[in-house]
């Protein structure tokens, strides 16, 4: 047994802040990858995560600031198995939420955007909060047990 | 990304790679919808053996070429998705719209039947 599979356990932390470009959707899941690398998860798990970001991520890009200048924060914590995602931004909030969480819901059908964000977070994360309100931004929290 | 375009008898194939999201959608569907108008064939493959990894971006690209096809009586079938791929594609209601092949070369077969 190498020394990666002992690890079952981490408590870790990291925080990191990137611009509301598109690229950074990639950039973003990719980070999350690693961070819970160590841990040696399912190939599954690895792929939950990252689509999960990568919905969180793009949501506050292209809904959160439409696609105008804005910082997008992104945290990541481990303790011992589970791990908390937290993407963030000060963009144009969200006015129903429970509207926005259902599925196909979308505001714009004319980018072919399918409306299954959120689902796509809330199915293949264990949990899934939105914080919103208009000119407030939005605070996406999702937790999942590797 | 877009690796490819193999045309057919009877449909395009269009052979995608590496992760499709928000970021590369827009490209893919102008490229493909340029590609397919041009081929003059009404049904297309979309081959995503290659393709590692896709969000909700590709369920939109993929339902809307679908829809996109389906007035002129063409349809969108996928070939070689990969196991963590077909959670994203069944969780979209992909699935319920598209089939889904082993490789291109059976979509194709299937759809000139």
């Amino acid at each position: 047994m190498n020394a990666m599979n002992k690890m079952n356990s981490i408590n870790n932390y990291l925080k990191a802040e990137f611009d509301s470009i598109s690229i950074n959707e990639s950039l973003a899941r990719g980070i999350a990858a690693f961070f819970i690398l160590p841990l040696n998860p399912k190939v599954d798990a690895v792929a939950d995560v990252k689509t999960a970001v990568s919905e969180a991520v793009t949501n506050a890009i292209i809904h959160g600031y439409r696609y105008e200048d804005g910082p997008v924060i992104m945290e990541l914590r481990l303790d011992g198995r589970l791990l908390t995602v937290t993407v963030r931004d000060s963009g144009i909030g969200i006015e129903d939420v429970e509207r926005a969480r259902q599925p196909l819901f979308t505001t714009q059908p004319e980018a072919e955007r399918s409306g299954m964000g959120f689902t796509v977070m809330e199915s293949f994360m264990d949990s899934l909060d939105v914080e919103s309100a208009p000119g407030k931004g939005t605070v996406v929290t999702m937790r999942k047990r590797l | 990304m877009l690796k490819e375009f193999i045309e057919c008898p009877g449909a395009l194939v269009a052979v995608l790679s590496g992760e499709i999201d928000q970021y590369g959608a827009a490209y893919l569907r102008s490229k493909i919808d340029i590609e397919t108008e041009l081929s003059g064939k009404k049904n297309l493959v979309l081959d995503l053996s290659e393709v590692s990894f896709m969000d909700s971006a590709g369920i939109g690209l993929i339902i809307g070429r679908a829809k996109n096809l389906s007035p002129i009586g063409g349809r969108v079938a996928l070939a070689g998705a990969e196991k963590k791929l077909k959670r994203i594609l069944e969780l979209g209601g992909v699935t319920q719209l598209c089939r889904l092949y082993p490789n291109y070369r059976k979509a194709v077969e299937d759809m000139i039947k």
